[in-house]
């Protein structure tokens, strides 16, 4: 039984860093923020941190021009995390503007969970950069802690935790009606209604075909199960295995027949994954080999005895 | 004297002295993870307000989260690396999960972003018998009607613009609604407007947007279904009403 990512290396949280930022950068590049400027301002409710900005600077926040500046921020930001110098700065500010991004268009409009995961992802490894004991001199670091591994350790149960949420949520608040209903038909039907072409036109079968709608039913039964459960993957490396063929065939049963697709937390599923032997390269630093657990005071004194004995050459006194 | 006597004293210190009670190391760990959850289940039902009707299954929800969340706790490797944590990385943790907690507690957002509620698909709808959406027409000056989503403006946000847009409709439309309701969706519309004759000019730009409810009235399908005549999908039995409708003349 050991954690997942326990032999994570500077390079794979590095790795993990860079990815994360990557797609920060690609989803930020296309995305024309600028265009929020057009919806009305009094249609904004502010969320979480943004409700310390006083109503007076959202003229000022719904300009192009401000929207424009947070884009480039944010690019910007993410480049000179990218080239390596001012990391901790650049990563603190990307950060910083990407809560803001977030809070913005979710205060806009609604906040639903997308991109979300993929916040934590950048906050989260930034945060524990902060206080990383191996910055500061004056502090030893704690023997035994892997430090490349715990922000993605950290990260890691913040996912598996949301995952559990949404089972348990459903769980509770659903209880067996939402299994033995036909609510699962319901939403599949009316997140089709808006699309041009149904991929296999799941939504019709799921009418007309009752078998259809009890794989449905049974299969949204098993997947939330395996979501409630989803914190036993940081330990399990095969409830792991399950799990994650469980939820990807869920990911893409959604993504057919409800059209609704989240990228972004697809991306971070590599997480899942021991991925370190795959971006390894010979650290130069040395590996201290781990503490051993302490003795018995008895052998402790053998030991000491010993010792004394090798280097002064008369057995000693008891 | 004194001093004398303790001098001599053949026992030793501990012998002599009542040794501290301390207590073992796994009733510390249960009082603190009784701590923990009563701090963040207290403050996350604080939050979601004791009005609500839903209180008693967040306090379910709290519990079945704590049986989980503990039991991982518990497991050798997760104990072991939490206990050589020094305080500042320790206090970290357990505030990250807090915060996420506690959000998912209260469901209120609008205090915890950017910690959220995961929610989704957890009530059954009602009424189920009648799925519906709504969709968005534009006319240019030709008068052609052209479907608009709000993908093509808000590539980043056209899930969320769209319950958002949803949302504004249901409140203006309801017969309870007030000119503020009327104007937040009107200035939302004229706003999706002009983004889009900014952006989308290939295409020509709209002089006025309408709203559509679509509505598919499912137990009538499946009906026809069952005696054979099922109707082609969709098309033919979406009943679509114009519900708004927007008129953008010279401001774009």
């Amino acid at each position: 039984m050991r954690l997942l990512h326990d032999r994570a290396t500077p390079r794979s949280l590095e790795f993990f860093r860079l990815y994360v930022f990557a797609i920060w950068f690609v989803k930020i590049l296309f995305e024309p923020t600028h265009n929020l400027a057009y919806l009305p301002k009094r249609i904004f409710e502010p969320i979480g941190v943004l409700r310390l900005i006083p109503p007076g600077f959202y003229s000022f926040i719904f300009q192009p021009a401000f929207l424009h500046v947070l884009k480039f921020g944010i690019l910007a930001s993410i480049l000179l995390y990218c080239t390596g110098r001012f990391r901790r700065t650049s990563a603190v500010s990307a950060c910083i503007l990407l809560i803001f991004h977030q809070g913005f268009h979710r205060g806009l409009t609604f906040t639903n969970h997308a991109e979300m995961a993929l916040l934590y992802a950048a906050l989260i490894p930034t945060l524990f950069d902060l206080i990383d004991p191996r910055r500061r001199s004056s502090e030893i670091p704690s023997a035994g802690v892997n430090w490349n591994a715990l922000p993605l350790q950290v990260f890691m149960t913040v996912m598996c935790l949301a995952y559990t949420f949404i089972g348990v949520h459903r769980l509770v608040f659903g209880g067996m009606e939402i299994f033995n209903s036909d609510s699962l038909r319901f939403w599949v039907v009316q997140a089709s209604l808006p699309c041009d072409t149904a991929a296999f036109d799941i939504a019709r079968l799921s009418l007309t075909e009752p078998l259809v709608n009890r794989v449905f039913n049974l299969g949204f039964a098993a997947t939330t199960i395996f979501e409630a459960a989803t914190l036993f993957c940081l330990v399990f490396g095969a409830f792991r295995k399950a799990w994650l063929i469980a939820i990807v065939s869920f990911h893409v049963a959604v993504h057919l027949t409800m059209k609704i697709s989240f990228w972004e937390n697809g991306l971070l599923l590599i997480l899942f994954f021991d991925y370190h032997p795959w971006v390894a390269r010979p650290s130069p630093l040395p590996v201290l080999p781990a503490p051993s657990p302490a003795p018995p005071p008895g052998q402790i004194l053998e030991d000491a005895s010993a010792m004394v004995e090798s280097n002064v050459g008369v057995p000693s006194a008891t | 004297m004194e001093e004398g006597v303790q001098a001599e004293s053949p026992l030793p210190e501990s012998r002599s002295r009542p040794a501290p009670r301390t207590f073992p190391r796994w009733a510390v760990l249960c009082l603190r993870l009784a701590e923990f959850w009563l701090v963040v289940i207290s403050l996350g039902l604080l939050l979601r307000g004791f009005s609500k009707a839903t209180h008693g299954k967040a306090f379910i929800q709290g519990a079945v989260l704590a049986c989980i969340l503990t039991t991982v706790a518990l497991l050798p490797p997760v104990r072991s690396l939490f206990r050589k944590l020094p305080p500042v990385h320790r206090g970290l943790v357990i505030l990250l999960v807090g915060l996420a907690i506690v959000a998912q507690l209260s469901a209120r957002v609008h205090y915890t972003f950017p910690f959220v509620a995961w929610t989704m698909y957890s009530i059954p709808p009602r009424p189920m018998d009648v799925a519906s959406h709504y969709e968005l027409l534009g006319r240019g000056d030709d008068g052609t009607p052209r479907r608009i989503t709000p993908e093509e403006v808000f590539p980043g946000a056209h899930m969320r613009m769209y319950v958002k847009l949803s949302r504004l409709v249901a409140r203006a439309t309801a017969p309870e609604a007030t000119e503020s309701d009327r104007d937040d969706l009107n200035e939302t519309l004229l706003g999706l407007a002009r983004a889009y004759n900014d952006s989308v000019p290939a295409a020509g730009p709209i002089r006025s947007l309408e709203v559509r409810q679509c509505r598919f009235p499912i137990a009538d399908y499946e009906r026809r279904a069952a005696t054979g005549a099922a109707a082609p999908w969709r098309e033919d039995l979406l009943e679509r009403e114009t519900v708004w409708k927007v008129e953008i003349g010279g401001q774009s």
